[in-house]
Formats: C-alpha cells, sequence, structure tokens
C-alpha cells in the first residue's frame, strides 16, 4: 500500500506544480492511522498531508459537484466504486466532466476500523495488510485479524471495476471474485412480512437523524432537500414518531432507486451502523428483475429502466404483488 | 465500599428497578446505547462508550412540551409536564458525567429549565470507572480522573466484581435499597485497578492535548469555570 500512496502523492504533486490542475481532491491524514478524510489539496506542500491507505474507503465523487464549479481542473483519485458514482452524477449533469481529471487508484477493499475495535483491538498505532492477513501495532502489542472480518460492509461484497480513468495507479492486481451481492437481501426476502417489518423496525429505531446518510450519498444531491425545508411539511430533525422511523429512510431509498450505484456509504458513515444498503440493494434487485439488469453509473450517458418506457415494462399490480422475473 | 460478583448484576438490575426505572447500556441491533432495562435485556457495562451519550435522559431528543387549547381568539396553554418517576441512570463514563455538571451550570441557573431540573432531581446518577481508556480519549486534559468517577455512586468492573461506593446522599439512599445483595470490601482490587488506568491515561496520544488551540476565550472559560481551575 506505502507504494501505492509514494505514487498517488508523487502524481498529484506533479499535477499541481505542471499547472494541469488547480486542485487535487484526495484523503488528508486525521488524528488516527485510521480516520483520513477527504480533502481538498492546492499547493504542493499541503499535498505532504495526503494519504492513501487502508482506511480511504470514503467516496470522493459527490464533493465534485460543488468543487467542478471552480476555476480550473480539478483532480480526483478515484476507487473503482467511486466511479459509478462519478459517472451517475454526469449523467445527472451534477458534474462538469471537463473539469475533471480523473484518476483511477487501485483498491483491494478497504477496512473498517469499527469492526477491529469490535474485535476487542484497541490504541491502534498502525495498520500492515498482507495478503489476508491484517496486522494490527497497537500500544498494548501487535494483534493479527483475518481481512475479510474487517472490511467495510460494502467492500465485502465489492466486483466494481474503474468505470472511469484519464489516467490509472495500478500496481497490484485484485483478484477477480464471484460474490451474491444480494445474498442478504435474499434472507430478507424469505422472512415472513411481520419478521421483516420487526427486523427494520429495531434497525430503524436506532436511528438519530443525523442525516449523515443522506449527506454522504451521491445520489441525494437536491439543492434543497425536502427533509430541510420547513415549507415541505415534513421537515424533521428528530426520529421519535413512527413516521420518522420508517418513512425517512424509505422515502429516501425511493428517491435514489434507480440511481443508486450500491456504493455503500450510508451504512459506512451510519452512526448507529443500520443496513442502510439493503434497502437499496432490494430495490436494484427488483430492478434487475423487473426490467433485466442493469448497474447505475456503469455508463456516463444512456436511458435508465425507471425514467424510460417500453411496452414490456413490468405492470404496477405485478410489480406489487409479483416476483421479479 | 461494597461489591457484588459480576454474575449477580441481573439481580442488582432487577432489584432497583423493582422500585425505580433504571437506564444503563444496552445492546439493541448491534449497537450499545442507554436504555430502559428488562429482564432478558443484554446490558453492556464493557463498552467503554455508547453511541450516543446518556444525555437523553435530561434532553431527550424530542418531546411534547405543552398543549395549546384554542377557543374562538381565546389561547389557553396546558401545562402538561408529568412529575419524572425516579430514575436511576446506571453507567455513565466520568467524561459523561462531567459533561452532565456542565449542562446543570447552564440550565439549573437562572432561569432554571424546569423541564431539565424534573428529570434532573428525580435521576440517581450511578458512574463507571474506565478501565481500559482508547486512544481517542482526552479525559485528562479536561481535569477529568477516568479512574475515580463522581456521581451519586461511583462504581468500578474488573474481571470477578462490580465495586460501589456512595457519594451523596441519593446515593446513600439507593444503596441502602440493594445493600443485601452486597458484600464489604475492594478497596485493594480498585486501588489496582486506579493505578493502571491512570498509567494508560499518561500514555494516551491526546493526554497533552493543548487547549491553546481554543480561543483565549473558550480556554479561560474551561479552565475557571468548569474546572474550578484557576
Ligand atoms: S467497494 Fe470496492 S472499490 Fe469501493 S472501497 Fe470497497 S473494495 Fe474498494
Ligand atoms: S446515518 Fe444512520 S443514524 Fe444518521 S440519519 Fe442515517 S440512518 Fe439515521
Amino acid at each position: 500500500m506505502k507504494d501505492v500512496e509514494l505514487k498517488v502523492v508523487e502524481r498529484a504533486k506533479a499535477l499541481l506544480a505542471s499547472g494541469e490542475v488547480a486542485r487535487v481532491v484526495g484523503w488528508k491524514k486525521g488524528d488516527f492511522c485510521f480516520d483520513p478524510s477527504p480533502a481538498v489539496f492546492e499547493s504542493v506542500e499541503e499535498l505532504d498531508g495526503l494519504v492513501y491507505n487502508w482506511f480511504c474507503g470514503a467516496n470522493l465523487s459527490k464533493y465534485l459537484i460543488e468543487i467542478s464549479k471552480k476555476e480550473g481542473k480539478t483532480a480526483v483519485f478515484l476507487k473503482p466504486c467511486d466511479t459509478y458514482s462519478f459517472n451517475q452524477l454526469i449523467k445527472e449533469h451534477r458534474i462538469n466532466r471537463e473539469k475533471v481529471y480523473a484518476i483511477a487508484v487501485e483498491c483491494l477493499g478497504k477496512l473498517d476500523v469499527e469492526k477491529i475495535k469490535a474485535k476487542g483491538v484497541s490504541m491502534i498505532e498502525d495498520v500492515e495488510v498482507v495478503e489476508k492477513e491484517v496486522k494490527v501495532a497497537t500500544a498494548y502489542g501487535t494483534e493479527t485479524l483475518h481481512k475479510p472480518e474487517v472490511l467495510l460492509t460494502k467492500c465485502e461484497t465489492c466486483q466494481k471495476t474503474h468505470q472511469v480513468k484519464d489516467e490509472e495507479i495500478i500496481l497490484h492486481e485484485r483478484p477477480a471474485r464471484d460474490v451474491d451481492r444480494f445474498a442478504e437481501v435474499a434472507k430478507l426476502e424469505a422472512m415472513t412480512e411481520d419478521e421483516r417489518f420487526a427486523f427494520w423496525k429495531e434497525q430503524l429505531s436506532k436511528c438519530i437523524r443525523c442525516n449523515a446518510c443522506r449527506n454522504v450519498c451521491p445520489a441525494c444531491s437536491c439543492v434543497k432537500c425536502v427533509f430541510d425545508n420547513p415549507a415541505s411539511g415534513i421537515s424533521a430533525k428528530a426520529n421519535d414518531a413512527e413516521f420518522e422511523e420508517q418513512l425517512f429512510h424509505i422515502i429516501r431509498a425511493f428517491h435514489v432507486a434507480g440511481r443508486c450505484t450500491d456504493c455503500g456509504e450510508c451504512s459506512r458513515v451510519c452512526p448507529q451502523n443500520i443496513p442502510l444498503h439493503l434497502l437499496n440493494r432490494k430495490f436494484i434487485k427488483d430492478i434487475d428483475g423487473f426490467y433485466g439488469e442493469y448497474q447505475a453509473g456503469e455508463e456516463a450517458e444512456g436511458k435508465t429502466p425507471l425514467t424510460s418506457f417500453t411496452e414490456g415494462d413490468v405492470e404496477p399490480n405485478d410489480a406489487v404483488d409479483g416476483e421479479a422475473k | 465500599m461494597l461489591k457484588i460478583a459480576k454474575e449477580r448484576l441481573n439481580e442488582l438490575y432487577a432489584a432497583i428497578s423493582n422500585a425505580m426505572e433504571l437506564v444503563l447500556p444496552v445492546k439493541k441491533a448491534g449497537e450499545v446505547n442507554f436504555a430502559m432495562w428488562a429482564e432478558g435485556k443484554e446490558v453492556s457495562l464493557e463498552t467503554l462508550k455508547t453511541v450516543k451519550s446518556p444525555k437523553d435522559t435530561f434532553f431527550p431528543q424530542s418531546e411534547n412540551m405543552m398543549k395549546f387549547k384554542t377557543d374562538g381568539k381565546n389561547i389557553e396553554i396546558l401545562d402538561i409536564r408529568a412529575e419524572k418517576a425516579p430514575t436511576v441512570l446506571f453507567g455513565v463514563r466520568p467524561c459523561d458525567y462531567k459533561a452532565i455538571e456542565v449542562l446543570d451550570k447552564v440550565f439549573l441557573a437562572d432561569p432554571v429549565d424546569t423541564y431539565y431540573q424534573n428529570r434532573r432531581e428525580a435521576t440517581t446518577i450511578i458512574t463507571l470507572a474506565c478501565a481500559k481508556p482508547e486512544e481517542s480519549c482526552f479525559c485528562k486534559v479536561f481535569g477529568i480522573d477516568a479512574a475515580a468517577p463522581a456521581g451519586d455512586v461511583a462504581t468500578w468492573l474488573d474481571g470477578d466484581n462490580l465495586y460501589w461506593q456512595a457519594n451523596t446522599e441519593k446515593g446513600e439512599a439507593l444503596t441502602a435499597l440493594v445493600k443485601e445483595l452486597f458484600a464489604e470490601g475492594g478497596e485493594a482490587e480498585v486501588s489496582a485497578q486506579q493505578e493502571k488506568t491512570r498509567a494508560i491515561v499518561e500514555k494516551l496520544p491526546f493526554a497533552t492535548l493543548d487547549l491553546s488551540r481554543l480561543s483565549p476565550k473558550t480556554s479561560t472559560i474551561y479552565s475557571m469555570t468548569l474546572l474550578g481551575r484557576k
């Protein structure tokens, strides 16, 4: 990973120094080794703080909505999953493609520090990954963990590949894998209605309406969100009534249906660890079943199942009662 | 000082909740937050920090504050406040307890927030000392001793027992209620744990955090008003 980071910093510096780009969007070192955060770098000196490590799970695409409005070009580092959000935002005319220089950066999966801590590991000083082993150096000694157990949830089922690249930094190929990203959804589908209701009620009642899931979501880019708009009649900041528990999330899932690329950011940022991605994945699975396989963000142009009509489209009642084809 | 074996904690919870409402860290759908105790709930005193602080006990995220009755042009405001049932808030970390003291300075000072006061007065707080602080902890900088929390009752947990020390009249009253579940002793174990915890705290990355990064005005407020330092 260090070799990739060196290359990332080197390219960022060269692009800024030559004036090809006016700024670079990347990840900046946090207080610890495990909390880098998205950042904009505007000088070569600032780039000494740029990191690319096992904890750079944050998707940088959404930041480009605002940043690409600025003077000059912006360079951005995109992991495979991030490129889908990027493409989708271009399709929705949110990002000006001409003003972005996209660098596809390799990803072998990112780690979830919460999952590491849940294994009783604390006082983390450094993390090194060799194949499937995660060696965590802590003030109490070194712990070795099994990588698949401490990956970010979104990375557990990722089979994504870069859809956008003006150039790439790929030093290690990621082995292809065959995982079923709908396995968890299928489990929920197999439940009875009551069981499913109980599952979501227990999960969603933890919600504190911090709105982090909405704020991070690349598909949630409305200039004024209904939930922030007092004139909408449904704005709210607290999660206490049944409405909040159930409808905020379901409305949001409908709102992003067909546009959600399954980047998994909602679940990553949720402080209450609510598996929000499962709601969105259910919609994706149904869209696949009703209209044929479709992956949002694979292309920056073209028709989408929910915004085009064909005579063979599923009838509304079949969609409600029926099984996906 | 009193002590009770870890395996018997459920009896303690049951005894307290017989007399009052008991709110403590409970695991629900994978996350630990303060919640009402009931038989069968999964209590987690080992979790260092709950996702949300115990502040909700005094400041719920939302509540009905009053009702209005309109009759033509007249509006009547109905006070719907009910006396808060006596409550025990158990498992409050030293830093969270300090935060409640800070809230008191604001909401129990004139003009008193009577909603807050009502809940605050009805609540007995049992703090829980930390045995395994984490890298993000910076209590020391704010003058908080992670090994010796304040509160109506202070407790310490090790592999075998929970140790219990009443600090206030409210704490004594609660202790009297549950005393027969406890045995005397534990001073040596608690001292040993305190020594260990304080040694860890010294080594935390933020143990020497520079408060001057706060504006001069804010740092004065912190050092003078909140920490009782010069
Ligand atoms: S979802 Fe895939 S591309 Fe995105 S961070 Fe995880 S492994 Fe990398
Ligand atoms: S991030 Fe989690 S807690 Fe916050 S609003 Fe979304 S679901 Fe609720």
